[in-house]
């Protein structure tokens, strides 16, 4: 632990010596009233002398014990207390803003940019403003939004500007083009700050290169979506002129969903099948029909949302 | 320029007063008081048998004419004597919310000048540890002002010691008189003896006990430190409701025991608070007494 220009040893000694003034001053007894009287003869008539010993207790101890906490926390709160060595010159860190399309998803009110904005916001206020940051907007191309920034007005106008992209987050190379960044510019390396929702896929995320100091802040979004995640379709092979259409729809919410599959052909119904699926639960339901241009076949996945609608044609990464 | 210690008005109330006493004490003629004592007076007494010696001026002719008897004439006696103001100037008579010292200065001016206006021979004699300078007037109400100035003039200064003043005094006026002493009586030492002292001397005494009500009832409570405004001497004491009503007791017993000592040499004894107004005390306490009157 150490103080702002005091080591602990030195703050212990400053409470101590405060302390025994307060002590002090218990023991002198300052409530003691002095009184200008006539004459001593009724006093010592009246039998009401105490000796001097009785006189020296203290009078009211809890009254004294509140007020020697108080002086050490008041102390303790000026001398503004830090876990860790004094570090004078400060730290460099490295915010990873994840600008991704997913960025883009509704949250509640707003978009999970908007919460990964004011979690950005909330750590720069964390840390002390000796410290420099860097900020990078990550997608599919990691982009430095400033240089490492000690201005906190500098780094929170660059983080309100930050929008979703149009692309996926490439979350290894964000990762690593932070890395260097500390390890070619920094003076003293921080930490990596990746803000964002992280959505990637499981191969990706075993792929990435994990920094030690990297710190994770993500969107708390609970996003209840039901998705096509593989379509394929095939020649049947009993029956040449018809085709096996095969798919694997998936609930990433954390609710049950009940969802309608359908199947247009030549924008005409041809079959649909209604799915109950459990919390990220994944099924494959076979559809079978007699297609004749495949060219032509639309798939529509009709949940809830339009969100589904483009489940339907992007990729859908892990969660 | 100082206030005068008393007002027009309450001076114009006090001419109606005068100063009494009880006992008959010999003295020139011209006072108010008549005396047990028969003398050259302007009323007449008595007679008695006529004794080797006697002034033949005073004797009854017509009755030795008639009775061929000598008969003296006697005439009662209205002597003067001199009525004398102790006043304690000790550093006790500073205490008090309300100053005892004050109160004293002034109610040492009625009285001297409820004695002026009846031609009495005033002294003023302010005493501590000692008797300090005193004033003595007489002849009149225009008199009033030198005393007035010498009781202002006053400070008040050292410990109070009775026995020695009683001592001083005894000495310093052999003729008896009325002597008031105006004081605390707060003496650390015992002061009935050198009252008796006084009294069996042959002066008429009027004691009036002047207190504060923090002298009588201390209002502190808790941890004090008091000291005695005469000798600087310092206690350590707590105090609480219990100590009060005990330090009540033995001030109400003191305070018992110096009226004892005026009543049984036939004086007079008067407590007065400071509390109460100066021409309340006067006129209500103080004439019920029948020191004035």
């Amino acid at each position: 632990m150490n103080f702002l220009n005091l080591g602990l040893g030195e703050l212990l000694g400053l409470v101590g010596a405060i302390s025994a003034g307060v002590v002090a001053l218990y023991l002198l007894d300052r409530s003691k009233r002095h009184q200008l009287v006539a004459t001593l003869r009724f006093w010592s008539a009246a039998d009401v002398r105490t000796e001097l010993k009785h006189r020296r207790r203290i009078q009211q101890p809890w009254s004294l014990l509140l007020q020697l906490i108080s002086l050490a926390l008041l102390l303790t709160a000026i001398a503004g207390p830090q876990l860790g060595i004094f570090d004078a010159a400060g730290r460099d860190h490295v915010i990873v803003l994840d600008t991704s399309a997913w960025m883009g998803s509704r949250a509640g009110q707003g978009i999970l940019m908007d919460q990964a904005k004011a979690n950005a916001r909330a750590y720069l206020r964390s840390i002390p403003r000796r410290d420099r940051v860097m900020l990078v907007r990550a997608d599919a191309l990691a982009t430095p939004a400033t240089a490492f920034e000690s201005s906190r007005s500098v780094l929170e106008s660059a983080i309100q500007q930050s929008q979703p992209g149009a692309s996926e987050l490439n979350l290894a190379q964000a990762l690593e083009f932070a890395d260097r960044a500390q390890k070619l510019q920094s003076q003293r390396a921080g930490e990596i700050v990746f803000v964002g929702a992280a959505r990637v896929s499981e191969e990706e995320a075993a792929l990435s290169a994990v920094p030690a100091n990297l710190r994770v802040v993500t969107t708390s979004s609970t996003l209840e979506n039901v998705g096509l995640r593989k379509i394929s379709m095939r020649r049947s092979p009993s029956t040449p002129d018809n085709w096996d259409i095969f798919v694997v729809v998936r609930n990433y919410g954390v609710r049950p969903q009940s969802v309608d599959l359908g199947l247009q052909f030549s924008k005409s119904p041809a079959g649909s099948r209604r799915l109950t699926l459990g919390p990220g639960a994944e099924e494959q339901p076979a559809l079978q029909s007699v297609i004749q241009r495949a060219a032509d076949a639309v798939l529509s996945a009709v949940d809830r949302g339009l969100e589904n609608a483009m489940n339907v044609f992007n990729r859908q990464p892990e969660s | 320029m100082p206030e005068p210690l008393l007002d027009r008005h309450f001076l114009e109330r006090l001419e109606r007063l005068t100063i009494q006493w009880q006992n008959s004490l010999p003295g020139l003629v011209g006072g108010h008081n008549t005396s047990r004592f028969a003398g050259s007076g302007q009323e007449f007494l008595d007679h008695r048998q006529f004794h080797h010696g006697d002034d033949l001026r005073a004797v009854n002719w017509r009755a030795f004419l008639r009775l061929e008897k000598l008969f003296l004439k006697m005439f009662q006696l209205e002597p003067r004597i001199p009525v004398r103001l102790l006043i304690d100037i000790s550093k006790s008579m500073e205490t008090g919310e309300i100053d005892k010292f004050h109160y004293a200065q002034r109610l040492a001016a009625a009285l001297c000048y409820v004695g002026l206006v009846r031609l009495d021979s005033i002294c003023l004699q302010p005493f501590s540890n000692k008797l300090h300078d005193a004033f003595t007037a007489s002849g009149g109400r225009h008199r009033f002002t030198p005393a007035m100035n010498f009781l202002s003039a006053l400070e008040p200064s050292g410990q109070t010691n009775f026995l020695e003043c009683s001592r001083q005094f005894c000495s310093k006026y052999p003729q008896r008189g009325l002597t008031l002493v105006i004081s605390d009586f707060l003496d650390d030492r015992d002061c009935e003896k050198p009252l008796q002292y006084l009294a069996d001397f042959g002066h008429e005494l009027i004691l009036l006990q002047i207190w504060a009500d923090e002298d009588r009832q201390p209002p502190w409570e808790g941890e004090l430190e008091i000291e005695d405004a005469e000798t600087g001497q310092k206690v350590e004491l707590s105090f609480d409701g219990d100590a009060r009503a005990q330090y009540t007791a033995a001030f109400d017993a003191h305070a018992d025991l110096i009226r004892k000592v005026a009543e049984r040499n036939n004086g007079r004894y008067l407590g007065v608070p400071t509390s109460i107004p100066i021409e309340q005390a006067i006129f209500g306490p103080l004439v019920k007494s029948g020191a004035v009157a």
